[in-house]
């Protein structure tokens, strides 16, 4: 038979991963993922996520995104998928007085992809206003 | 005979979606990779270099891939280097492969005639086009009664099943019509039916129903190409 030997050439890595949240705490491990990634200035990640999280873990997911964008050669994200309701922590965070505390009202009665969006931007917008990450 | 077998090599792709300072560092470590490729084939000690399809991504790659190619190709000699056209560069009359000059020691395999190399015959299953739906390798001849050289055929996998959807097309490797006992060593890109176990190359970004790209499914940091030992004729893979 003939004799084959492989022998690894490639200096990139490709990888494709697929993320169902369930849980907020998910958001830690893939974080962890990240972090463990080797080489990440020549690896190339796909990363398909859906599933639910709290407007805290996802916003904490937006800056876990948004620190390996820079980091890795190629970061494409498809999060279309991930829905971020609100929990009651979440509201007790947003409970503002004026304009803004109207506006979440708003978003809140509306379910459209468009105000979830505006209402996960807004809770981001008011934690880091807050001096928080 | 020892020979190492790669494939899909790509030069040329332009991997868009990679932008700025990484998109250029991502293109030119291609041809890194091809003169990595050239020192592993020199310290194997292989006598001779097979690229089973797609060396360049395209046949409208520009002059400067072409000259970065042909100063990467260089590197391999004086060991052989044979070219088979794939699907992204097929042997049509403007293949880019055509416009590789001055190098004396790579063989461009636009033809369907064996080539021999210290005693194994090399026979080239070359795509005369982008989409080819019937057998490259149906050309591939019977062995002679007493003839015991080695035969390596050299083909490069090609969608040939499609169904309505195109999401349930499968790639399938052009062998159909290929005895078992025709050849010692079949080198393709994709699952072979006989001894080829490999699926060396670079990983690219596929092209998704709908036009979209994405990157192949499976994490690839090892793509490999294959040093490969042929004794001669071995009649049951």
């Amino acid at each position: 038979m003939p004799k084959v030997e492989q022998v690894p050439v490639g200096r990139t890595k490709w990888i494709d991963r697929e993320v169902v949240f369930n849980h907020d705490e998910e958001v830690d491990d893939l974080g962890e993922w990240f972090e463990y990634l080797d080489e990440k200035s020549w690896t190339l990640v796909q990363l398909t996520m859906s599933g639910h999280l709290s407007l805290k873990a996802r916003s904490q997911l937006d800056r876990l995104q948004e620190d390996n964008q820079s980091r890795l050669l190629c970061l494409r994200i498809k999060d279309d998928r991930v829905a971020a309701a609100p929990t009651e922590e979440d509201l007790q965070y947003l409970s503002l007085e004026g304009f803004v505390g109207t506006a979440v009202d708003l978003l809140r009665q509306d379910e459209s992809q468009e105000s979830q969006d505006a209402l996960r931007l807004l809770y981001r917008f008011h934690r880091e206003a807050g001096g928080e990450s | 005979m020892k020979f190492l077998h790669t494939a899909d090599i790509q030069l040329g792709l332009k991997l868009r979606f990679v932008p700025g300072e990484s998109g250029v560092r991502v293109r030119s470590q291609r041809f890194d990779t091809l003169r990595h490729i050239a020192g592993v084939a020199k310290e194997q000690g292989a006598q001779a270099v097979v690229v089973a399809g797609d060396f360049f991504d395209d046949n409208s790659v520009g002059p400067d891939t072409i000259q970065l190619a042909e100063d990467s190709l260089q590197t391999f000699a004086p060991i052989p280097v044979l070219i088979l056209p794939g699907n992204h560069d097929a042997a049509t009359e403007h293949s880019a492969l055509k416009r590789l000059q001055g190098l004396k020691h790579v063989h461009v395999l636009m033809d369907q005639e064996p080539v021999e190399i210290e005693g194994t015959l090399f026979y080239p299953c070359p795509l005369s086009r982008r989409h080819e739906t019937s057998d490259p390798t149906s050309w591939l001849p019977e062995r002679d009664p007493g003839d015991d050289r080695v035969r390596v055929a050299i083909a490069h996998g090609g969608v040939i099943e499609f169904s309505e959807s195109r999401k349930a097309r499968t790639l399938s490797t052009p062998t159909g019509s290929l005895r078992k006992d025709s050849i010692t060593w079949l080198s393709v890109t994709g699952t072979a039916r006989l001894n080829s176990v490999t699926r060396p190359g670079i990983p690219a970004p596929q092209r998704q129903p709908g036009g979209r790209r994405r990157i192949p499914a499976t994490s690839c940091s090892l793509k490999f190409l294959a040093a490969v030992k042929c004794r001669k004729l071995n009649r049951s893979p």
